[in-house]
C-alpha cells in the first residue's frame, strides 16, 4: 500500500535531515546519513490532489532512533505510523483501524528503493534507481531525485531542500498524475523523555 | 522323492519369483481410509486424501525467547523453501500488499456482480442518502490516508466505490495474532505419495537448519500436515510388518522345535507356509493390482491358521498306524470342513465395510486353501520317510480323561450363560473409531498446537453443502451465508469462511446486475455527485459510473484465478455432484444448526459425530457379518452332519468361548469397539475347526486328535499374540480378542463335545 511510499520518503528525509550542509557532497551526506541515530521533528504535510477542491493539511511529529521510526499525526485526526527494521504498523485510534505488514514484501521493497540506499549510504544503489541532482548555493542546498523507471514508481520526482548550514526543512513528492505532497519540517531536541515517548508510541501502534 | 513333492519343490521357486515380480506393496494409508457410505463423505474423503489440503505442510516458527513474530526469518525461509524441487508454492500468513492488489484488480470489474447476498434490498440501500454519504466519506478517507495512489486507481474504474462491499467481506480473513510466524508449503505430489514427500520433508528440515544456523539457532520449527501423518503411518506399518512377521516366525520355529523336536517337521511346515503366503500374495496382487502392507501384517497371523492343516497331517501320520497319505485321506473331510468354516469367517470380514478388509479376506482365503491342499496332497508324501521323528513330545490324556468322565458340560454352559448375562449389562461400548487409527499421539498434539497458532477455524466442525451442480451448490452456499450472518450478528459465531465472496452463483450475479441496472441512473448519479462534493472531493474529476459489460464470473474461472488459494479445500466437484464447505470460527453449535435447519442441502457437520455415525454403521455391519458368518457356519455344519444338534454341539466351544470373553469384558468394564467384534468373528471361525476335528475324530483316536488340536491352537495363539506386539492399535485389539478366544475354544472341546467314536488314550500317554 502507498504508505510504504510515505514511510520511505520520510525515512529518507529523516536520515538526511541532520546531515546536509552547503559544503558537503552527496557522498558525505550519504555517509553521515548511514550513521544517523536519534532525530525528532515537527512536521506539516500539505496534499495537493486534483480530486480535492483544495489542499489538505495535516500536522504532527516524527521520531527516528537506531531501531524504529515513529510518525504521529496529531491533526486533523490522530494517526500513528511506525516501523522497525522488519515491519510497519498503522493505527488510527478514532476508527480503531490497525494494519501491519512486512517491509520486505515485494511492494515494500519497491517503495523502499529510496530508503535503503540512503540508510546504507549506498550511492551506487541510489544511482541505479534515480537520476540524482545535488546542488548547493550559499543560501540553500537542494537534492532532487527522479526515478529511472517511470512506470514502476509511485512518484515522479522528490525534492529535499534546506537552508545553508541547516538540516532539510522542506520536501516535495510529486506523483506521475500531477498530484503532489509538500512537507515542512522543524528539527526538535531529542531527549531521554523523547525516547520514552517513542517506546510508548511504538507500543500503542502495535496494540500492546 | 514322490513326483508330487518334486513338482511342488520345482514349482515353489517359480511361484516365489512370480510373486516377487508381480507384487506391488502399498504402504500409504489411503486403502484403509475411512470413506463412509454417503457420496458426500466419499467425495470429501477423496478430496482430503488427494486434494490441495492433503498436499500442504503447515510450518510454525517460534523463538526460544518469545517476542515478536519472527517474520524476517520466515521470509528468508520462505524463499529457500520455494526452491525445493517438488514444492509448488509457499506462502506466509495473511495477505501481502501485492496479493491484495492482485485480488482487487481481479474482482474490481465484478464489483456489481458480487455486491450483495440480498441484492433486492441491499442494492437499493446502497443508493440511499446515508449510504452515499458514508461511501463518499470513505473515498475521502482513502484519498487522504496513506493509500492515496491505490484509492485513485480504484476510483478511476469504480467511481462510486462499490468494491467497498466486497472489500468489507473479504477483510474477514485477518491474520492470526501471536508470537509464531507461519508458512504453508504446497507440494506438487499428493500428501499420501510418501515416496515423493520424504525427500521434500528432509529438504524442508535442511533448509530450516541452514537458515537457523545463519540466525544463531534462535528459532524453533514445528510442522504438521497430511504428508507427515502419511509418512508416520507408513513407517509404523512397515515397522509392524517387520516386527510381527519376524517375531511370529521365530516364535513358531521355537514352538515347533519344542513340540516336534524335528527339523524335518519344521522344514515341511515352513515350506507349506511359504507356499501358502506366496500364492496368497500373488493372487491378491493380481486381483487388486497391489497389496497393502497392513494386509501382509494381518496376513502374517495366517501363519497360525495355515499351519493347522499340516500339523493335523503330521500329528496323525506320526501317531497313527497307517501310512501318511492314508491318514491324510482319513482326516481330509474334517480338514476341508474346518478350512471352509475359517474361510467363511474371513470372507465375512469383507462385508464389514471396513476399508481394506476385502483384500485381507482374499489373502486369507487363498492362503488357507493352499495350505489345506498341500496338507492333503503333497505333505503326506514328503514326510513319509520322516514320520518316526515327528512324534509329539507331550500328551493331553489327563485333561481328556478328566473332561470325559466329569459331567461338566451343563455346568460349563450355565457358567458361560451367566457370565454373558452379567457381562452384557456392563459392556462398555465405545463408538470411537480413532482406536482404529495408528497411535500417533505426538503428531496429533503437534498438529493441534500448530493449527491453533495459525487460525481460529474450528477444524472438526464445519458446514457441508451438497447439490447436483456447482450452480446449485453456490446458491445453497449463499442461503447458508445469509443464515450465518444472522448468527454472527447475534454474537454466537465469531467468523465463517465460505466460498462467497470469492465465488457467487450465476443467479446471484444476475440478480445483482439487474438491481444495479434499475438503480443506476442520472438521478442517483447526481445524488452521488452531491454527496461527494459535500466532502470536499471534486465530483467533476470522477469518472462517470457504469456497469461493465462483462459476462458473469464462473466458478471454474475463480478456481483458476488468484482467489483459488483461498477456497482450496472448500470445494469438491464431479460431473454429477458438487460439495462446498463453510469453515466456522468459534461458535455455538445449536445456534448454527438452528440457523441452517431450513436449508435441506446444508448440513452442520461435527467430525466427531460423523466418525461416530460411521462407526455405528461399521459396528452394525460387523454384528451383521458376525451373525451371518455364524449362521453360514451353522448351516454348513448342519448340512454336513445332517443334524442341527450335532452342528450346535460342534459350535458349542466357539459359542462358549465368545460368551466367556464377552462376559469378562463386560464385567471388567474394558471398552469394546467394532474391531473386537471382527476379532470375535475370526475367533469363532478358528474355534469351529477345533470343534469339527474333535467331534469327527477321524483318527478314531481322541488322544491323537486332541494333540493335533492343541498344537494347532498353540500355534494360532502364538501368531495372534505376536500381532499384539504391533504399535497399530487395530492389530493389538485383534490380537487380544482372538488369542483368548482361541484358547477357550480348544480348551473347552473335551468338556462340551462328545466325539463320534471316542477312543481315549491310556493315562500313561502311550500315544506320544
Amino acid at each position: 500500500m502507498q504508505f510504504h511510499v510515505k514511510l520511505s520518503l520520510l525515512l529518507a528525509f529523516l536520515l538526511l535531515a541532520g546531515s546536509a550542509t552547503a559544503n558537503e557532497t552527496l557522498e558525505s551526506i550519504l555517509a553521515i546519513a548511514a550513521k544517523q541515530q536519534n532525530t525528532s521533528i515537527d512536521y506539516r504535510e500539505v496534499r495537493h490532489l486534483q480530486l480535492l477542491n483544495g489542499p489538505w493539511q495535516a500536522q504532527g511529529r516524527m521520531f527516528v532512533t537506531a531501531s524504529v521510526f515513529v510518525m504521529e499525526q496529531l491533526a486533523p485526526q490522530r494517526q500513528l505510523l511506525t516501523a522497525n527494521k522488519h515491519r510497519f504498523w498503522l493505527y488510527v485510534p478514532d476508527k480503531n483501524i490497525r494494519r501491519t505488514g512486512m517491509v520486505t514484501t515485494p511492494m515494500a521493497q519497491r517503495n523502499f528503493a529510496l530508503f535503503k540506499p540512503i540508510m546504507h549510504g549506498d550511492k551506487k544503489a541510489l544511482e541505479k534507481e534515480f537520476d540524482i541532482h545535488f546542488t548547493s548555493t550559499d543560501a540553500q542546498w537542494l537534492l532532487e531525485l527522479e526515478p529511472k523507471r517511470a512506470n514502476n514508481t509511485l512518484y515522479s520526482r522528490i525534492s529535499v531542500k534546506g537552508k545553508n548550514g541547516h538540516a532539510a526543512e522542506y520536501m516535495k513528492a510529486e506523483m506521475p498524475d500531477g498530484d503532489f505532497t509538500e512537507w515542512f519540517f522543524q528539527q526538535q531536541h531529542f531527549s531521554s523523555t523523547t525516547e520514552k515517548q517513542v517506546i510508548k508510541l511504538m507500543h500503542e501502534a502495535k496494540g500492546k | 522323492m514322490h513326483r508330487r513333492v518334486f513338482t511342488f519343490l520345482f514349482a515353489l521357486p517359480l511361484l516365489l519369483c512370480a510373486a516377487i515380480w508381480q507384487v506391488d506393496i502399498k504402504t500409504d494409508i489411503s486403502a484403509f481410509f475411512m470413506a463412509g457410505d454417503s457420496p458426500q463423505a466419499t467425495l470429501l474423503a477423496s478430496n482430503m486424501q488427494t486434494g490441495e489440503l492433503s498436499r500442504r505442510y503447515l510450518l510454525s516458527i517460534g523463538q526460544s525467547e518469545p517476542a515478536e513474530k519472527p517474520l524476517e526469518f520466515a521470509e528468508a525461509l520462505r524463499s529457500k523453501l520455494a526452491e525445493i524441487e517438488g514444492v509448488g508454492r509457499v506462502w506466509g500468513e495473511g495477505l501481502n500488499e501485492d496479493e491484495i492488489r492482485e485480488l482487487i484488480s481481479f474482482y474490481l470489474p465484478y464489483r456489481h456482480h458480487f455486491y450483495a447476498l440480498n441484492p433486492a434490498s441491499e442494492v437499493p440501500e446502497a443508493f440511499s442518502e446515508s449510504a452515499l454519504a458514508a461511501r463518499a466519506e470513505a473515498v475521502k478517507q482513502g484519498l487522504l490516508g496513506p493509500e492515496t495512489q491505490w484509492m485513485k486507481s480504484i476510483l478511476a474504474e469504480d467511481p462510486m466505490f462499490f468494491i467497498s462491499s466486497w472489500l468489507r467481506r473479504f477483510s474477514g480473513s485477518a491474520q492470526h495474532e501471536g508470537t509464531y510466524a507461519s508458512l504453508v508449503i504446497e507440494t506438487v505430489a499428493t500428501g499420501l505419495d510418501t515416496a515423493s514427500q520424504k525427500p521434500i520433508k528432509n529438504k524442508i528440515e535442511e533448509a530450516f537448519r541452514l537458515i537457523n544456523q545463519e540466525h544463531g539457532n534462535r528459532y524453533t520449527l514445528a510442522m504438521t500436515g497430511v504428508p507427515l501423518f502419511a509418512m508416520a503411518v507408513q513407517e509404523q506399518v512397515a515397522q509392524d510388518v517387520m516386527l510381527v512377521s519376524t517375531i511370529s516366525m521365530l516364535a513358531m520355529v521355537l514352538l515347533f522345535l519344542l513340540l516336534f523336536r524335528s527339523f524335518a517337521a519344521l522344514t515341511s511346515v515352513l515350506l507349506t507356509l511359504l507356499a501358502s503366503a506366496t500364492v496368497a500374495t500373488l493372487l491378491t496382487s493380481i486381483v487388486f493390482g497391489q497389496i497393502h502392507a497392513l494386509t501382509l501384517a494381518l496376513g502374517s497371523t495366517l501363519i497360525g491358521i495355515c499351519v493347522d492343516y499340516p500339523i493335523h497331517t503330521m500329528v496323525h501320520a506320526a501317531g497313527g498306524n497307517e501310512p501318511a497319505p492314508e491318514s491324510a485321506k482319513r482326516i481330509w473331510p474334517s480338514l476341508l470342513l474346518g478350512a471352509i468354516t475359517t474361510v467363511v469367517g474371513y470372507a465375512a470380514l469383507s462385508f464389514t465395510g471396513y476399508p481394506g478388509m476385502q483384500q485381507i479376506a482374499l489373502y486369507a482365503a487363498s492362503g488357507i486353501l493352499t495350505s489345506l491342499l498341500i496338507a492333503r496332497f503333497i505333505l503326506p508324501y514328503a514326510i513319509e520317510r520322516h514320520i518316526s521323528s515327528m512324534r509329539l513330545a507331550f500328551s493331553c490324556s489327563s485333561w481328556l480323561h478328566f473332561a470325559g468322565k466329569s459331567k461338566l458340560k451343563v455346568p460349563v454352559m450355565i457358567i458361560c450363560a451367566l457370565l454373558l448375562l452379567f457381562g452384557l449389562s456392563g459392556i462398555n461400548w465405545q463408538n470411537d473409531l480413532s482406536r482404529l487409527s495408528p497411535s500417533l499421539e505426538e503428531l496429533k498434539e503437534n498438529d493441534r498446537q500448530v493449527r491453533s497458532r495459525m487460525q481460529s477455524i474450528e477444524p472438526a466442525r464445519f458446514v457441508l453443502l451438497h447439490a447436483d451442480t456447482v450452480e446449485e451448490a453456490l446458491q445453497v452456499n449463499e442461503a447458508a451465508a445469509i443464515a450465518l450472518e444472522k448468527v454472527k450478528a447475534d454474537g454466537k459465531l465469531d467468523a465463517y469462511y465460505s466460498v462467497y465472496p470469492w465465488a457467487a452463483s450465476q443467479s446471484l450475479q444476475q440478480q445483482n446486475l439487474r438491481a444495479f441496472s434499475e438503480q443506476l441512473n442520472s438521478e442517483t448519479i447526481a445524488r452521488w455527485s452531491a454527496a461527494v462534493d459535500k466532502t470536499g472531493i471534486r465530483s467533476s474529476s470522477l469518472a462517470r459510473p457504469v456497469i461493465p459489460d462483462i459476462a458473469t464470473l464462473s466458478f471454474l474461472d475463480v478456481t483458476k484465478s488468484p482467489a483459488r488459494r483461498y477456497i482450496a479445500g472448500q470445494h469438491v466437484t464431479t460431473d454429477h455432484e458438487a460439495i462446498l464447505t463453510i469453515w466456522l470460527g468459534s461458535h455455538d453449535a445449536e445456534a448454527v444448526r438452528g440457523a441452517l435447519a431450513n436449508i435441506s442441502q446444508a448440513q452442520y457437520v461435527s467430525q466427531k459425530d460423523m466418525i461416530n455415525a460411521m462407526n455405528a454403521t461399521y459396528s452394525s455391519k460387523a454384528i451383521e457379518a458376525l451373525a451371518y458368518g455364524a449362521l453360514i457356519i451353522l448351516l454348513l455344519l448342519s448340512l454336513r452332519y445332517r443334524s442341527a444338534t450335532a452342528a450346535l454341539q460342534t459350535l458349542s466351544p466357539a459359542i462358549a468361548s465368545v460368551a466367556i470373553v464377552l462376559g469378562c469384558w463386560g464385567i471388567s468394564g474394558q471398552p469394546l469397539g467394532m474391531l473386537n467384534l471382527v476379532g470375535m468373528l475370526l475367533a469363532v471361525a478358528i474355534c469351529v475347526d477345533y470343534g469339527i476335528f474333535f467331534f469327527e475324530n477321524r483318527a478314531h483316536n481322541m488322544g491323537l486328535t486332541y494333540q493335533a488340536i492343541v498344537v494347532s491352537a498353540l500355534t494360532t495363539m502364538v501368531a495372534f499374540s505376536c500381532l499384539g506386539l504391533a504399535e497399530n492399535p487395530a492389530l493389538q485389539t485383534l490380537a487380544w480378542t482372538i488369542a483368548p478366544g482361541v484358547f477357550l475354544g480348544f480348551f473347552l472341546c473335551p468338556l462340551l463335545i462328545r466325539a463320534k467314536e471316542e477312543t481315549l488314550p491310556d493315562q500313561s500317554g502311550s500315544e506320544s
